[in-house]
């Protein structure tokens, strides 16, 4: 990813540009809301904790540290916004969907194949823990290196790397048991 | 197979190899059966989740964001929240009430004077010595009251009813359903409570009183125009007003 770009925007939005304010949104709003619906598999809850996100993003502006890159910076926003969600949650008793489309909006009508493999694959992510999930989001559905991974949980590389082969062992056991095959 | 395998496998499927480590890993490939076995199982969840389709952000999301944050003056000033609410002051608040308390009393320092007029034709009537406005329900298969309370952190629904079996229940703001996030026990609970369509179903077996978290924020005054299905059946409906947050004894 180029960060000159996204320097740029964020430098104008301290001005208080909201058009490149925006801009950062249309950026990164799909990004941000993938990594949450990975997180949480409820389109609802993605889409509370990507506003959610960009809000304390936009709070926070006047802290960003140049040093950083801005989608390192507003991926761990994402991905403490998802565990504190995550986390709250089990201290009350959240309603199921009656419908089993969790995961509408992430493929298209005619994929129904793959919007099933999704589901299944999605179900037995949701087996990890939350440290391994974030790992496994981070690596596979954003383009974010061992480094990367590593400047946003604010862990060793070492330990990116040791989280990412336990979630890719318990994830491919939890598909086995699912009947989802050897991927 | 040792760490370093593992490691060089894995950094090969994540790209992250340089061309010393792939020249080790080339080795390692040719000379252990393993290893290959391995490295075609981890490409293979690679691919798997690679071809996962993305998701699209729902519409409206990013209008929703933008309407969030305000226009900054001279400078950048602290956002609005139009809708998202704190978790923790969440959980404090249904902490109190599954102890049996009334709700966490937070004031909102915005919340107007109920207008006397805004109430004008509405069924609701206010309880005694406070301003909350409750629905009596005195059908023969479902009878009580339900009452709206707004939080610092959403809007609640307090229901204290009588039925056995399926009771659906449907909140509307102009016309707009409202969304059902939670649900509290404070004397008892349905057997079951899930989203169903616009609504909120649950199971009834006899009298329960809980609360009923609503996401969307609304203040006291205003309307929300609810529905109460036994099964099919349309038991009743009407507009409630949102009443105040309760007061703490003595206040």
């Amino acid at each position: 990813m180029n960060k000159d770009p996204d320097e740029r925007l964020v430098r104008a939005c301290k001005t208080g540009d909201r058009v490149a304010f925006e801009a950062l949104l249309r950026r990164y709003e799909r990004p941000v809301y993938n990594v949450a619906m990975r997180m949480l598999r409820h389109p609802e809850d993605a889409r509370d904790v990507t506003q959610t996100t960009f809000l304390k993003a936009f709070e926070k502006l006047d802290q960003f540290d140049f040093g950083h890159r801005f989608y390192s910076w507003i991926y761990r926003i994402a991905i403490n916004e998802s565990i504190d969600f995550l986390n709250s949650r089990q201290r009350y008793a959240p309603l199921d969907d009656d419908d089993a489309g969790v995961d509408e909006g992430c493929s298209p009508p005619e994929a129904y194949g793959n919007a099933q493999l999704g589901r299944r694959v999605q179900a037995a992510m949701m087996n990890l823990s939350n440290d391994h999930r974030a790992v496994l989001t981070l690596r596979h559905f954003t383009e974010c290196s061992y480094q990367d991974i590593a400047g946003i949980l604010g862990i060793p590389e070492k330990t990116v790397k040791s989280r990412l082969f336990t979630a890719r062992q318990q994830l491919r056991s939890h598909l086995d048991d699912d009947g989802a095959g050897d991927p | 197979m040792d760490q370093k395998a593992i490691e060089l496998i894995h950094g090969d499927v994540d790209g992250e190899l340089g061309p010393s480590e792939q020249e080790q890993l080339r080795r390692l490939l040719a000379s252990s059966e393993d290893a290959r076995r391995e490295h075609a199982r981890l490409r293979s969840l690679h691919d798997l989740l690679a071809a996962l389709p993305a998701c699209e952000p729902p519409s409206g999301m990013r209008d929703a964001i933008l309407a969030s944050v305000p226009r900054p003056a001279r400078s950048m000033a602290a956002p609005v929240r139009a809708r998202r609410h704190s978790r923790a002051g969440l959980v404090a608040a249904l902490a109190a009430t599954a102890a049996g308390v009334a709700f966490l009393l937070q004031r909102d320092d915005q919340v107007p004077e109920l207008d006397p007029a805004s109430l004008a034709g509405t069924l609701a009537r206010p309880a005694a010595g406070t301003d909350v406005l409750a629905w009596r329900l005195e059908d023969p298969a479902v009878s009580g009251g339900l009452s709206l309370r707004p939080g610092k952190h959403g809007l609640y629904i307090e229901v204290d009813l009588e039925a056995r079996g399926q009771i659906t229940l449907v909140a509307r703001m102009d016309g707009r359903p409202l969304e059902f996030e939670g649900l509290v026990p404070i004397d008892g609970a349905p057997e079951s409570a899930t989203r169903a369509g616009p609504g909120i179903r649950m199971l009834h077996s006899g009298k329960h009183r809980y609360a009923i978290l609503l996401r969307d924020a609304a203040r006291p005054g205003e309307i929300v125009e609810l529905a109460v299905y036994e099964g099919e059946r349309l038991v009743g409906e009407s507009r409630l007003v949102v009443g105040r947050e309760s007061a703490p004894a003595g206040d």
